[in-house]
């Protein structure tokens, strides 16, 4: 049940499909093919929902996702300040300039020098900026930047600061990722402002963000489909520990569900290399209900849609209908079965192939529930569950749960804050400000639970501005404080401190259970 | 190459006051230097979990008198001079220090990391059996190059290039010939010893070098020294483990001391003695934090300097950031070169009694 007049439009574009899901008093969901496009998808859904009133949250990590499967493909020109420390002239051009671990920049930049690295590097596809401590002081990349506006497309342009997050060289990794992807958000973006004058976007780590804070690090809605997948099946079965196994037309993906939230891993690799991205741990395997059957075996590769929905190539979906089901148009895929099989019902081996090899994922994961979702859970799960003796759960809905998932999520954010009382600056998530509060003026000396309080005031405050719920901004919990006296002369002349606080992801509060 | 960091966010609690030169901040801001450098995710780099040195391990150092001392005073607070007073709960954080250099070598002669650095607060060389002083309670090194000779250890090379001569750990080992105690300090500066004369007694008689240093001194310097005493003695006399006291205080940056090396200087001194270990005994170093009380400057990326050499790092980008090279203009003395040579004379010509490499 939900609050009757709360209602919100979630979508999952995927592999194969886009789905979609009206969450209100009552939940119906979509399914369109990709082949239709984002635009036409979201044309199709304004004719059933009010787009422009209703809240628009979009998990489209699949198309970044591709491009970043052809990462080499795409050059990223790399400029650095990187300056005191490690050698790091293998992960892009250095440049003169340096801040310290104050936030102090305690050597100018050299235009020119910039200029003309600018000059050599612009056949590039897209540019990554990244100064050592920018989390303490991003003046260095916005010069850069500035002058970096007049080679590159600003928005093929990613700088570090925004990542917020203290370690160079994987914010360095994550900034190369951001410049890659960030042209294709934008146009996303574009795209769905057609429709909509505000909208969401989806996280990997299952919560949610306005468009404007996803543009300036989209690296953070890498991996959205899982956590997507893994919210909306604990939101459907209720279940708060499983494993849930989501059964889509190109992967089988696999994502474990603890106290009710997708199990997270810190520092993904993407193309061998650390980043900071922060995402839902999902396995996925590249076999679905579209995997095409050549030679009579299950191939991990999508020729085209199945015969049973107007396709060319016979797959694990016609395999499913010539054992009995009625998926589609069944009549066809048996068709097709007898053609290549003889008797179509030996098409019973490519199905248990298919659940032999999930079952003993399932079996390695030592799961005791599984949840089942995606458009084939509801035939193969069961079958999935008794291969591997577990118990099982296909929830109402669980063809869309994605989206579901998508829809029921609530506004969540890590905010950095980096307090120096001295100097008077304050930095939230990379950006500097000017802190308008007495405890952080110049020469004063709060308490650490001054500072705490200031910061998890600063994230309601934003969480709110950014749509969230005041409920859902009541539990804002803290992930690290470290503070230190600024001595100056043997006198105390003020107190810095990094303080990171989060509001979790989670479940809405507007939706009532 | 793989090179253990010992550290424990407990060395940020010791405390005497929040002005005092030697507070947490040294720590702390070197942290967030290794943090934003990636270290903790670089495979070269292993973080060890140090362990409270027992009172036995103290006892090979200390006096039981002392340590019931500073035991009692823990609990209330207490005084051993002006600049080293005993705050509250100070004991536990001193036997961790203790502990952590203890848990440095011993990751060493145990084959879990090929060298460590012992990221610890408070420092100890100043510390002597009987009585703390200049900041140090526990001496650190001397306790944990105990536990070596405990354990098989024959001859133990101390260096020792804080900015200020390690006196307590000179008395510590002063009669004994398995350990050779090199020191480099700037002269004068507190406590006040360290004179090439004094090259300690007994058996120990020639196993004391020191080397005093002008203020003013620079890289080209301490190299100078290196070349001449540091390597040739330490060749002479074939260490099977390598410690060193690094205290960081020598920078150009450094608030209260006046010599003038750079982060780069310090790489290249830790490069050659990891190079030296190399050569002599497998590898085997540690080096345990001393002094460097450039908090708001140089000593975050001083000590990057030092953990890359030792990690075999590329330390050619360890550098100075302009605006501090006018400090270094300053504080560098071409005339210290003059002394230096000076004093290398004179260290080696009392000493070549006892060395051969200095006839």
């Amino acid at each position: 049940m939900v609050n009757s007049f709360w209602m919100v439009v979630g979508i999952d574009v995927g592999g194969t499909n886009t789905d979609a899901a009206i969450v209100g008093e009552e939940i119906s969901t979509v399914k369109l093919p990709n082949e239709l496009g984002l635009g036409d998808v979201l044309k199709k859904l304004s004719e059933i929902a009010d787009l422009g009133n209703e809240k628009l949250i979009v998990s489209t990590s699949l198309p970044l996702n591709l491009i970043l499967s052809k990462y080499y493909e795409i050059p990223t020109f790399v400029l650095l300040v990187p300056g005191s420390g490690l050698n790091y002239s293998s992960h892009g051009r250095i440049l003169r300039g340096f801040v310290n671990h104050r936030g102090d920049v305690v050597e100018d930049l050299g235009v020119e020098e910039v200029k003309k690295a600018l000059k050599e590097g612009k056949s590039a596809d897209n540019l990554a900026i990244a100064a050592k401590f920018s989390v303490r002081n991003p003046e260095l990349e916005h010069q850069i930047f500035n002058i970096a506006k007049k080679y590159f497309d600003e928005r093929t342009i990613a700088l570090s600061h925004h990542i917020g997050e203290v370690n160079f060289p994987l914010r360095v990794n994550t900034t190369v990722v951001n410049a890659k992807i960030r042209k294709t958000v934008y146009e996303l973006t574009d795209l769905i402002k057609k429709f909509v004058g505000n909208f969401f976007f989806y996280k990997g780590d299952g919560g949610v963000i306005p468009y404007q804070v996803a543009l300036r690090n989209p690296s953070v809605l890498f991996n959205s489909s899982p956590a997507a997948v893994a919210v909306g099946a604990y939101y459907l079965a209720r279940e708060k520990n499983a494993l849930v196994i989501d059964i889509g037309g190109t992967t089988t993906d696999f994502v474990v569900l603890e106290d009710g939230k997708p199990r997270i891993v810190d520092k993904l690799e993407i193309a061998g290399m650390k980043t900071l991205i922060r995402c839902v741990d999902s396995v996925s395997l590249p076999f679905g209900g579209d995997s095409a059957v050549e030679n009579f075996s299950l191939r991990p590769v999508r020729l085209g849609k199945p015969i049973a929905f107007g396709g060319e190539h016979f797959t694990l979906t016609d395999a499913l209908n010539c054992i009995g089901f009625d998926i589609g148009n069944a009549k066809a895929s048996r068709e097709a079965g007898r053609e290549i099989f003889g008797d179509p019902r030996d098409a019973e081996g490519i199905v248990e192939k298919y659940v032999s090899m999930i079952a003993d994922s399932v079996k390695e994961m030592e799961a005791e529930k599984i949840v089942g979702t995606g458009f084939l859970a509801k035939y193969l799960v069961p079958m999935i569950a008794k291969a591997c003796g577990v118990n099982y759960v296909v929830p109402e809905h669980s063809e869309a749960a994605n989206a579901v998932g998508v829809a029921v999520s609530r506004v969540s954010l890590t905010l950095y804050a980096r307090f120096d009382t001295e100097t008077g600056r304050v930095v939230y998530n990379g950006e500097l400000e000017k802190c308008e509060l007495a405890q952080c003026k110049p020469g004063h000396i709060p308490s650490d639970e001054e500072l705490i309080e200031i910061a998890m005031e600063k994230a309601r405050e934003l969480a709110i501005s950014y749509g969230a719920s005041p409920e859902d901004v009541e539990d804002v919990r803290l992930i690290y404080f470290n503070s230190y006296t600024v001595v100056r002369d043997g006198l105390k002349k003020g107190k810095i401190a990094d303080v990171v606080v989060q509001i979790e992801p989670g479940i809405s509060s507007d939706v009532v259970w | 190459m793989v090179t253990g960091i010992v550290y424990h966010k407990k060395y940020l609690e010791h405390e005497q006051s929040p002005t005092h030169p030697e507070r947490k901040e040294r720590l702390a801001y070197t942290m967030d230097q290794l943090k934003e450098e990636g270290i903790f995710d670089n495979p070269k780099i292993k973080l060890l979990e140090p362990f409270e040195a027992s009172i036995e391990d103290v006892l090979a150092v200390h006096t039981s008198s002392y340590i019931e001392f500073l035991r009692k005073e823990s609990i209330r607070g207490g005084f051993i001079d002006w600049d080293t007073i005993v705050p509250v709960g100070l004991f536990e954080v001193a036997l961790l220090a203790a502990g952590g250099a203890i848990r440095a070598a011993k990751a060493v002669v145990e084959g879990e990391v090929d060298n460590a650095f012992a990221m610890i607060r408070p420092p100890g060389h100043h510390a002597k059996p009987n009585i703390g002083a200049g900041f140090c309670y526990l001496n650190n090194i001397a306790i944990a190059v105990k536990w070596l000779q405990r354990n098989g250890f024959r001859r133990i090379l101390i260096l020792d290039w804080d900015a200020h001569h390690g006196d307590g750990t000179q008395e510590i080992f002063y009669e004994d010939d398995g350990v050779l105690f090199i020191s480099t300090h700037q002269m004068p500066l507190y406590p006040g010893t360290g004179y090439p004369r004094e090259v300690g007694a007994g058996d120990g008689e020639g196993y004391t070098i020191n080397i005093p240093l002008p203020p003013g001194t620079s890289d080209e310097g301490y190299m100078m020294v290196f070349d001449e005493i540091i390597e040739p003695v330490a060749r002479e006399f074939k260490p099977d483990f390598i410690a060193i006291s690094a205290g960081q205080d020598n920078h150009f940056t450094d608030p209260i001391t006046g010599l003038a090396l750079t982060a780069r200087g310090y790489a290249e001194l830790m490069k050659r003695a990891v190079d030296l270990a190399k050569d002599l005994c497998d590898g085997k170093l540690m080096a345990v934090l001393e002094g460097g009380y450039s908090v708001e400057k140089a000593l975050p990326y001083t000590n990057l300097g030092i953990i890359a050499a030792m990690a075999g790092m590329d330390i050619s980008h360890i550098r100075e950031p302009s605006k501090y090279l006018v400090e270094l203009k300053w504080r560098k003395k071409e005339s210290a070169i003059k002394k230096i040579q000076d004093n290398i004379k004179q260290v080696r010509k009392i000493h070549k009694k006892y060395w051969s490499c200095f006839k």
